[in-house]
């Protein structure tokens, strides 16, 4: 669906953002994208987008170029950025004028995310609804399109606790074999239980992308009081609860990725991490 | 919507341009009435059409500076090209149209207000594009009427082209820079114009004169003929630089 090759970017006048970026995404996954500030997630959303483009190296979003904007593939992708600008029109009037752009839009759909997020009226004004619920719109808008491409930005930034459950269960419904989601968060909390795939960013690259599946298999998380003396982990750090750890899954262990403590472990120890998973 | 040029989606980019700009449409149109309710005059419609024009013009793009505003502009399914066929409606075709009907709507309005106070209408020039001509027939002036309805639409497209280009290229104060670059480019014009007179004729004073004289009293001739092409050809290239500036356009 998203094939990257090679990418390199930088703003103008600034030092490389990306560089030599290799990264394929396919359908039928949900995908979390980590990274630092100023890592560049957000500009790779971008990039494939096709909203700047690439100073080196290939995107290919669906078979296209991104930075052609064509209108077949832009109604394939419905990029959800982190803020929005003022559109003063109310949400009644978006739809009538933004879903015929989408060939797979669903106005029954829309109405049941608008309900699920308790926004009663459509005649409601886009530009008097707070942030948070303007986000909800969006959201329940972006879900709606049915596009085989979903790309969302901090999505859950903004969103009050009630509304960040109620969203991880609509991108869950709303996920099919045929559709590739993207979130992009420091929010890793929001978004365990519901991605698929973790993706980190660092150093201008993508240093870590394995399937939730895959991290269970080689990896354990473990939570003790302290470390003990059979327990070799490859990354430890102190929790609330004494010791957080991440250990190398030899005994076929079950556990539940702790996204946080997983990306403070790439960063610490990514070529004892990676190693694991190119065995 | 397969298509590079699709009517459905350009008419699609025009309601969505109506729906989220009615407030202000509603407001830009009220002053243009009240202005024309005051002033109706066929030379205050011209000041007030290009003007207006102008302001109308450079806000089309100012929003691509704004990143959310950018992505939700570039984000919409649609090519640059039906984007930018949409622009130059709204600015050329349904601004000149508008300003029209807020004439004809503002000077019905002072009529009315002035039969209704002195119950005399007063007199009011409703074809805003006719003007008075003068011809030399046997030795005699007569004077006549002409219409510069395709003149002013012309020259008004052109306006609007160079202002449109100015919205995309400039990312603030627009309208003070792109005059700027007129007059700079009219400089510089003017100075290469200046230099080839100056290498091909020995006076290049009197040799303007002679060549201005020639492209105005005949232009069946070939300066003429070249002079009238680049008039006519000048808005469709600006559109052209703005379809290629708008493609390149990143966010």
């Amino acid at each position: 669906m998203v094939s990257i090759n090679k990418l390199d970017f930088c703003y103008p006048q600034q030092s490389k953002l990306l560089e030599n970026l290799t990264l394929q995404l396919l359908p039928g996954h949900t995908h979390g994208l980590f990274g630092k500030n100023g890592e560049g997630k957000s500009t790779l959303l971008k990039l494939i987008s096709g909203l700047v483009f690439p100073t080196g190296g290939e995107i290919s979003v669906l078979g296209f170029s991104p930075q052609k904007r064509a209108p077949q593939m832009l109604q394939n992708i419905y990029f959800l950025p982190e803020e929005y600008p003022e559109i003063i029109s109310s949400i009644a009037n978006f739809e009538k004028i933004y879903a015929p752009f989408y060939p797979n839009f669903n106005n029954a759909q829309f109405d049941n995310y608008l309900e699920e997020f308790e926004i009663k009226s459509k005649q409601s004004e886009l530009n008097k609804l707070s942030q948070g619920q303007k986000k909800k719109v969006m959201i329940a808008f972006g879900l709606a399109t049915n596009t085989p491409l979903l790309l969302m930005d901090e999505p859950t930034n903004g969103l009050d606790i009630p509304s960040k459950s109620q969203f991880r269960r609509m991108v869950a419904s709303a996920a099919n074999a045929e559709r590739c989601i993207v979130i992009s968060t420091h929010q890793v909390r929001d978004l365990e239980k519901l991605i698929d795939s973790v993706i980190i960013m660092e150093q201008h690259q993508i240093q870590f992308h394995q399937s939730i599946k895959n991290i269970i298999s080689k990896l354990v998380f473990k939570e003790t009081e302290f470390i003990l003396p059979d327990d070799e982990p490859i990354y430890a750090e102190k929790s609330m609860r004494g010791v957080a750890q991440i250990l190398e899954n030899k005994n076929n262990e079950n556990s539940t990725v702790d996204i946080e403590l997983l990306f403070n472990a790439i960063l610490a120890k990514k070529t004892t991490i990676c190693q694991l998973f190119e065995n | 919507m397969e298509k590079s040029i699709n009517i459905k989606r350009i008419e699609l980019l025009l309601k969505r341009y109506i729906f989220e700009n009615l407030n202000y449409e509603i407001m830009f149109w009220g002053i243009f009435v009240l202005l024309f309710t005051m002033v109706h005059t066929t030379q205050f419609f011209g000041i007030v059409l290009n003007l207006g024009g102008i302001i109308f013009t450079v806000r089309q793009y100012k929003s691509l500076n704004h990143t959310p505003s950018g992505i939700h502009f570039f984000m919409v399914p649609a090519t640059q090209l039906e984007k930018l066929i949409s622009t130059i409606i709204l600015t050329t075709l349904y601004f000149f149209v508008m300003s029209i009907m807020a004439f004809i709507v503002g000077s019905s309005l002072a009529a009315l207000i002035s039969y209704i106070y002195s119950g005399t209408p007063i007199d009011i020039q409703w074809n805003v594009f006719a003007t008075t001509t003068h011809e030399i027939q046997n030795g005699m002036l007569h004077a006549g009427t002409a219409s510069t309805f395709w003149q002013t639409l012309g020259n008004f497209s052109t306006l609007q082209s160079v202002f449109l280009l100015g919205s995309l290229y400039f990312k603030r104060n627009t309208t003070a820079k792109t005059i700027i670059s007129l007059i700079g480019i009219g400089i510089l014009l003017a100075s290469i114009e200046l230099f080839i007179m100056q290498k091909v004729f020995v006076n290049p004073a009197a040799s303007m004169q002679s060549i201005s004289f020639s492209v105005s009293s005949n232009s069946n001739n070939s300066l003429g003929w070249i002079s009238e092409m680049g008039g006519l050809l000048l808005t469709p290239y600006l559109w052209l630089i703005c379809y290629y500036r708008l493609k390149e356009r990143e966010v």
